[in-house]
């Protein structure tokens, strides 16, 4: 018999419901924007960075058709030059994290490296969110205003 | 022939070397951490002390 493991987390990184004590506290996927801006990979830069500044971001996602996430444009990758194209501005294959992961432990990391934003997926790739800093440390602290 | 001298980047924890940091993807990280630390500290890998399960 083997005893397949993996399939738990794999579970729970497509975002389906637990149970148990920990399934009470928020963790990425709980807490990840899931209106955050995307844009494909052959737009112009200038186009997308006006239209996430509109809808009040800072950030954007690049995905693929199936919303697999290729890369990240955080605040300094927008202030590049208009007529690059994304794919010239992006910061390519980001780190992604899984949307199971404890918002604690996400919320110590982002503050440890500085980071402002990360992309939470599924185990193929799919955008879930985008998880704020600022999210992170407020649900980290106040559990309750997650969900 | 490249002469140049490579700075490289250690895991904090584990101490392996690595190209960037694999939370923040930064060449200067001062907390660089590998992949392997990463995914095992927020719970992305389970470590199989035996591959039977036991």
């Amino acid at each position: 018999m083997y005893d397949y493991v993996d399939g738990n987390l794999d579970w729970m990184a497509a975002g389906l419901p637990t149970e148990g004590t920990n399934a009470r506290r928020p963790r990425a996927g709980d807490v990840a924007r899931k209106d955050v801006p995307v844009s494909r990979l052959d737009e112009r830069l200038g186009i997308v960075r006006d239209r996430v500044r509109a809808s009040g971001w800072d950030a954007c996602v690049v995905v693929n058709d199936e919303r697999v996430v290729l890369g990240l444009l955080r605040a300094k990758e927008l202030g590049k030059d208009a007529e690059l194209r994304i794919d010239q501005a992006m910061r390519p294959g980001p780190s992604t994290f899984r949307p199971f992961v404890s918002i604690e432990d996400m919320a110590a990391f982002m503050v440890e490296h500085d980071v402002e934003s990360s992309p939470v997926t599924t185990s193929d790739g799919r955008l879930v969110g985008l998880l704020l800093r600022n999210d992170a440390a407020k649900a980290a602290l106040d559990p309750g205003s997650a969900r | 022939m490249n002469d140049e001298p490579t700075t490289s980047m250690r895991c904090s924890r584990c101490d392996e070397e690595v190209d960037c940091c694999s939370f923040c993807d930064e060449t200067d990280c001062p907390n660089a951490i590998c992949y392997r630390c990463t995914s095992v500290a927020v719970g992305q890998i389970v470590l199989h002390p035996q591959p039977h399960g036991g």
